[in-house]
């Protein structure tokens, strides 16, 4: 009787030797999953060319007059100008780029990215400047709910908002890098 | 049961088995799904480092300003925070400033504030999941002060803190002030020098310059050195200053200082210095005038513009300008008046360097004219900027009208050289000796300039001298084309040849009666050949020929011209001359001859020269006694002895005569006279109309013939007399107050002379500062000479060196010592029996007979007489006259010479010393080259004048800046200093400290021009005279170019720590160099370091009033200058500071420590004023100079903070 009593006591024992080993090997491969996902050559090459992307739109670009030479011409992008965000040349980009597919694709060879961007513009009211052309709040091609790989780059610019009570005021810049490629 | 049990262990079995087939499959599907659906989700990376990094960047990089917020600028503008903030600061300052300051400013919360500004700027950029904020902290390792955050998670709660970007920011440090100051004190030179130069010819007329004093508060010293033609009166801003004679020589400046009263008359600004002369025209030949003053303005600045002297009289400028680089553009304005009467025509001209960049001509009545040139007019003219940048630049203002004759480069000289040829010019140049000295040809004259030359040798002929001299002296004026010399020789025939005029070397020098064939005979008559000379000048000159005359003699007149008829060349001998041929003149019953002592009939005795100081008359008396009636009295004057018989009213002749003066105590003139006759000395008083009797021979026994008697001899106090005898000894006596008591100690060591002895006793007549005796006697024909050594009489032979020679193989006695009849050299008085008496001078180490044997006075005042005709022809310039050989002994030679001289204005030399008579003619012949052209100086004729106003200049930019005045002002003191004089026309300066400004040199160059410079170093030259000025370089008609007074010397060519060596030429066109004025100096400017001190950063910047002790005493002053708050400072030995040595405050340390301007200076102080800081006293008198500082204010604190941009989770 007591043997059986025994018996028991070991199954059990065995069983709860078993969860606690399943729940460390579920946590262990849990983390070993999310360390191999950030060390995905794709989403790293992402992040660089992200890096280098927003860099580019942080300069005055080359030449320092592109919007007036056409896309053609224009060998990198910037929407600077004075250290200060130039809206003319961000409604230019976006104005290239929604006129056709072809403009897109070569705007990406501008920005020298192989992935998709989508660009847009974060900080309170954009309505700005008062009584000039507004700043375009996004421009590029959006992902979609099904794109499989997006990088997101975050920048602060400074940026002439006569409409917002400041002469000159921080805005954000999202950039986006995203592809449908698989890791 | 086993049934029920089997069944059961069976089913545990099966149990078993589905459970670990369950986990496995349940493990399978974890493996397989659970990282599959991790993959399938959507990726969304956040990169949050780069918001961190760009928002501190624009947080750092914006001003508030720019950001013109009104909500922040309400903040940042709120009065509580005007001595903190700036709108110009950018953000992060002023949020820093308000965080660090909290709590300072009572009933502000300026923490709060910083908080304010920073949500206000980032508040509606971020999201609350950026979970991000802005901290300070003080140092590194401070703690966080949470200055803003956008976040979902509080960062007290946060985890995975990410510091995304850093700034350090200086000076700024919580609970501290963020403004500091920082300061320097300087030691510099409370005075300033100005200085004004003239140009190398101002004129003519009266002259105004102006002087520019910006910045000058007190003045301290005014002088001028000015060579100026005639006297002036002097104004200084139109207001008289006083009346100052002109130079004696326009090579000879002179200097003049002025009175304090005179210094209230500059301002702080443009002064004028005016120079005027109502009767005469005023020319200034160089000059300048130095003003030492204090200011505060910039001490030094390299002139860009001169402004012309206003000349009012007729325009007659030269002058120069300097640039120190090179020249990018030049200007001018020229602004004058001319008043012309109909007919005349006036043609202006502006020249710099050799272009002439103005010229106009006019015949209008009266009118202004105002010529403004632009650059453009400049270069149009011609004006080459490269080839006169950095170099000394002549200008020339003035009418071509007056440049005139001389525009040909031509010389106008006539010049004719009046020669001695007389017997006597065989004689040595050394001394008067008829004996065989060694005669020259001319072609052995050889390189005269050196001066070990054989020619120049003192026992060679005067003969071979004259005619060398002669040679160079024609050589040079005929260098100049156009001159022309012509040549009298004359001697007693009277005429022994001439040359007319002529600018032919070869027949001056070689033709028939050229200066070659010269030879010596005959007599001197000095009136024939200046009338001969006279008569050419005329009869062969014109109006336009400017004349000159040089006569040359080596004796004095002894053949009398004819006075009836002034173009006769027929002459006699003054023994020879009679009335009856109407030739001479009568002598007013002395014959014709009048020697320097005349001849007695017989047995001439000794004479006496009185004491020159003593109350019978101003000049010197000579007095001669002779045997029988023969007392001769002589007063000098003019050079010669005349007549003047008084002297010996009264007296019984004795034969000799000796003075003493106030031997009684009755403050009378005393003489005896005697002889060696059997008969007592007799004794005299002078009582102001003649001699009267006197006891003063008391003990002198019979036939002691009386000498000499000195005062004080060999220090016994008495008066002591020494007589001669028949018997050849010497007798001594010593005055007791009543008689004469023999003394034989005196006269101790006299041996036996033979016979009838004559002493002359004189204290230290050689140099040797011994008591003199020279005895003449009759047993010889030589007198002998005695010194004493204390107790004795030595022999010494060389007290009568030279005395052996008189000319006359008679006995020579009667010695008589005379100091000074003209030129601070003893003489003795040797008469010399049955013939005359001679003067004998003595000049190292000899006696030197002075006047030959016979002269004519009538004759000597003949040739001034004629020399005072030629100067009278028309354009007559100078008459030069040269005395060779012993003659310069000689009163009346020199007398006659310089009286020749001045008939025409010139010069006169007399001397036996060869090269001192080459150098002189030599520098004549210069100058009469230098004359030949149309001198600087005009002759205003007719109803001619003019006016240059001074606001007429010259303006000239050039590449570089001078110094600024204002780093002067702070880091130095500009100091000027002089050279010695030129001497040789060379002067040398040098300097160990300080950076040269500028150098200038001086040339006062009369008539000439300044010509060349040149400047010699080691560092900077190698050794080599480098070229610094060459009038030359601008063209070779020097009457066309301007005359620089002062020529600059290019900085980079003067070394430091070693002597520069500086050479100046002038010169008349470009044939001739003569030596630099020794008046000429250089000036030098230099930018001496100032020492200086710095404080650390401190709070306050006030400034305090020193009070300190100096090595001579207290000294107080304020720093800075105008301080008038309530610091008081101590420096001084009492005080026992460990931190501050030497050092208190009325705020103790406190103000040491944290006032800028104080700790500077004490800073200043201790390390630079007081060389030794143990004794805590200054090494200098502070108070002599300024103690400027230099502040800065706002200087961050060393201390610092840290501003971080953080996210976390």
């Amino acid at each position: 009787m007591i043997k059986d009593q025994k018996r028991g006591q070991v199954w059990t024992m065995d069983l709860a030797i078993a969860l606690v080993l399943f729940v460390g090997v579920i946590f262990l491969f849990y983390n070993y999953s999310i360390s191999f996902a950030r060390e995905d050559p794709l989403v790293e090459d992402m992040i660089k060319e992200g890096g280098y992307v927003s860099n580019s739109l942080l300069s005055t670009g080359y030449p320092q007059d592109w919007p007036a030479l056409g896309l053609n011409d224009t060998i990198s992008f910037g929407f600077f100008d004075d250290g200060m965000l130039n809206i003319t040349k961000v409604n230019t980009l976006r104005d290239w780029v929604e006129i056709s597919q072809s403009n897109y694709s070569l705007s990406k060879v501008k920005f020298h990215t192989k992935y998709n961007y989508y660009i847009e513009f974060y900080g309170g009211s954009l309505g700005l400047p008062e009584g000039e052309e507004p700043l375009a709040e996004h421009l590029g091609r959006a992902y979609t709910p099904d794109t499989r790989q997006i990088v997101k780059i975050q920048r602060l610019v400074a940026v002439n908002d006569t409409s917002s009570g400041f002469k000159i005021r921080p805005i954000k810049l999202n950039l986006y890098l995203w592809t449908d490629e698989r890791a | 049961m086993k049934e029920h049990k089997k069944f059961n262990r069976d089913k545990r079995g099966f149990y078993f088995t589905l459970d670990a087939l369950l986990a496995f499959v349940l493990l399978i599907v974890v493996i397989v799904i659970l990282p599959y659906s991790s993959f399938q989700k959507t990726s969304e990376y956040y990169k949050t480092s780069y918001l961190q990094e760009d928002a501190l960047q624009i947080f750092s990089s914006v001003k508030t300003v720019d950001v013109n917020n009104q909500y922040i600028n309400d903040i940042i503008k709120d009065s509580a925070y005007n001595e903190t903030l700036s709108r110009d600061d950018f953000l992060i300052e002023s949020v820093s400033k308000l965080w660090a300051i909290n709590g300072s400013i009572e009933g502000k919360d300026s923490s709060g504030d910083a908080k304010l500004v920073a949500s206000e700027f980032f508040g509606n950029v971020f999201e609350s999941r950026d979970n991000i904020g802005l901290f300070f902290n003080n140092g590194n390792n401070g703690n966080r002060d949470l200055i803003f955050a956008e976040n979902e998670t509080p960062y007290q709660n946060g985890e995975r803190f990410v510091i995304g970007a850093t700034n350090f920011i200086s000076g700024i440090s919580k609970g501290r002030a963020v403004k500091g100051n920082t300061a320097r004190a300087f030691l510099r030179r409370k005075e300033s020098t100005k200085i004004v130069y003239f140009g190398g010819y101002i004129g003519d007329g009266n002259i105004t310059s102006a002087v520019d004093l910006s910045g000058m508060t007190n003045i301290s010293n005014v002088s001028m050195e000015i060579a100026i033609n005639h006297g002036f009166n002097l104004f200084v801003n139109n207001n008289y200053i006083g009346d100052y004679s002109g130079s004696s020589d326009p090579l000879v400046p002179k200097t003049i200082y002025f009175s304090e009263a005179s210094f209230g008359n500059f301002i702080n600004g443009t002064n004028t210095l005016g120079f005027r002369n109502s009767s005469s025209l005023l020319a200034i030949a160089g000059g300048y005038v130095r003003i030492d003053y204090k200011t505060d303005a910039p001490e030094y600045k390299a002139a860009t513009i001169q402004y012309l002297p206003q000349v009012e009289g007729v325009i007659n400028e030269y002058d120069s300008i300097y640039a120190p680089n090179t020249i990018t553009s030049m200007g001018a304005k020229i602004h004058y008046r001319v008043n012309l009467t109909t007919g005349q025509n006036s043609t202006i001209f502006l020249k710099i360097g050799n272009v002439t960049v103005y010229r106009n001509t006019t015949n209008h009545t009266v009118l202004d004219f105002t010529k403004v040139l632009s650059n453009s007019d400049m270069v149009g003219a011609g004006l080459n900027y490269n080839e006169i940048s950095n170099k000394t630049i002549p200008i020339r203002v003035g009418f071509e009208e007056i440049a005139g004759n001389a525009s040909s480069g031509e010389g106008v000289a006539d010049v004719v050289l009046v020669t001695d040829v007389s017997g006597s010019m065989d004689w040595s140049i050394g001394e008067d000796d008829s004996g065989s000295p060694e005669d020259f040809p001319v072609s052995q004259c050889g390189n005269l300039s050196n001066q070990n030359n054989k020619i120049f040798w003192a026992n060679n002929s005067r003969m071979s001298l004259a005619r060398c001299l002669d040679i160079e002296f024609a050589t040079t004026i005929l260098k100049l084309p156009g001159n022309r010399i012509g040549l009298v020789a004359y001697e007693s025939s009277p005429i022994r040849s001439y040359r007319n005029l002529t600018s032919d070397l070869t027949l001056i020098v070689n033709g028939s009666s050229g200066i070659s064939g010269y030879t010596a005979s005959g007599g001197t008559a000095i009136c024939a050949g200046i009338r001969k000379a006279k008569q050419m000048l005329r009869d062969l000159g014109n109006d336009t020929r400017r004349k000159f005359i040089l006569i040359m003699t080596d004796g004095l007149a002894n053949y009398q011209c004819n006075d009836n008829n002034i173009e006769s060349l027929s002459v006699c001998s003054p023994d020879a001359c009679t009335d009856s041929n109407n030739q001479c003149l009568p002598n007013n019953g002395l014959g014709c001859t009048y020697r320097v002592i005349p001849i007695f009939s017989t047995n001439e005795r000794r004479g006496e020269i009185f004491n020159l100081s003593l109350p019978i008359s101003s000049n010197p008396q000579a007095l001669v006694v002779g045997d029988g009636n023969n007392k001769r009295g002589y007063n000098f004057s003019n050079g010669r002895w005349t007549d003047y018989t008084v002297y010996t009213s009264g007296l019984t002749s004795r034969g000799q005569v000796t003075s003493i003066f106030n031997l009684t105590g009755d403050g009378k003139l005393n003489v005896i006279t005697s002889n060696f006759s059997n008969v007592l000395p007799l004794g005299y008083k002078w009582d102001g109309a003649g001699w009267s009797s006197s006891s003063i021979v008391t003990g002198l026994p019979i036939g002691s013939a009386v000498s000499e008697i000195v005062y004080n001899f060999s220090n016994n106090g008495n008066f002591t007399l020494f007589a001669g005898n028949t018997a050849g000894l010497i007798l001594g006596y010593v005055w007791n107050g009543i008689g004469w008591v023999s003394n034989t100690s005196i006269v101790m060591g006299i041996t036996d002379q033979g016979s009838n002895t004559f002493p002359a006793v004189a204290f230290n007549v050689t140099g040797d500062g011994n008591w003199t005796m020279i005895i003449g006697r009759t047993s010889s024909t030589s007198p002998v000479g005695f010194y004493w050594n204390g107790s004795a009489w030595k022999s010494k032979s060389a007290y009568v060196n030279g005395l052996s020679s008189t000319g006359n193989s008679v006995y020579a006695y009667t010695p008589d010592f005379e100091y000074n009849l003209t030129n601070n050299r003893w003489y003795v008085l040797l008469g010399v029996r049955n013939s005359n008496s001679y003067f004998f001078a003595w000049d190292s180490g000899k006696w030197y007979k002075t006047c030959g044997d016979a002269v004519s006075d009538h004759a000597a005042d003949q040739a001034i007489t004629e020399a005072s005709r030629v100067a009278a022809l028309t354009k007559f310039n100078k008459t030069y006259a040269v005395g060779f050989g012993p003659i310069e002994y000689c009163p009346f030679a020199q007398t006659e010479m310089k009286d020749i001289a001045a008939t025409g204005n010139g010069d006169y030399l007399v001397s036996r010393n060869s090269t001192q008579l080459r150098e002189t003619m030599k520098k004549w012949a210069d100058d009469i080259t230098s004359l030949s052209f149309a001198e600087q100086m005009v002759n205003l004729t007719g109803n001619f004048s003019s006016v240059l106003y001074n606001d007429s200049y010259i303006e000239y930019n050039y590449v570089g800046d001078s110094i600024d005045g204002d780093l002067l002002e702070k880091f130095g003191s500009v100091v000027t200093y002089e050279s010695d004089n030129f001497q040789n026309s060379r002067a040398s300066f040098s300097f160990s400290s300080g950076i040269p400004l500028e150098a200038i040199i001086t040339s006062y160059s009369g008539s000439k021009w300044t010509k060349t410079a040149f400047i010699n170093n080691t560092e900077k030259t190698g050794n080599n005279f480098m070229k610094v000025f060459n009038l030359s370089d601008f063209g070779s008609n020097y009457n066309l170019l301007g005359d620089p007074f002062r020529v600059n010397i290019p900085i980079e060519l003067i070394a430091s720590n070693e002597s520069n060596t500086v050479e100046l030429k002038i010169g008349n066109s470009s044939v001739a160099d003569s030596n630099a004025s020794d008046y000429d100096k250089v000036i030098y400017t230099l930018l001496i370091l100032s020492n200086y001190s710095y404080s650390r950063v401190t709070p306050h910047a006030n400034g305090c009033n020193w009070s300190v002790e100096y090595y001579k005493g207290q000294d107080s002053f304020l720093v800075p200058e105008n301080y008038s708050g309530p610091n008081r400072c101590y420096y001084n030995s009492t005080i026992d500071n460990d931190e501050f040595k030497c050092a208190d405050t009325n705020q103790g340390n406190a103000l040491l420590e944290n006032d800028a301007v104080v700790q500077a200076t004490y800073y200043l102080l201790r390390d630079n004023l007081d060389k030794n800081p143990d004794d805590c006293r200054l090494d200098i008198k502070a108070s002599d100079y300024y103690i400027s500082t230099m502040l800065l204010p706002s200087v961050p604190f060393l201390y610092y903070s840290k501003a971080e941009f953080l996210s976390w989770r």
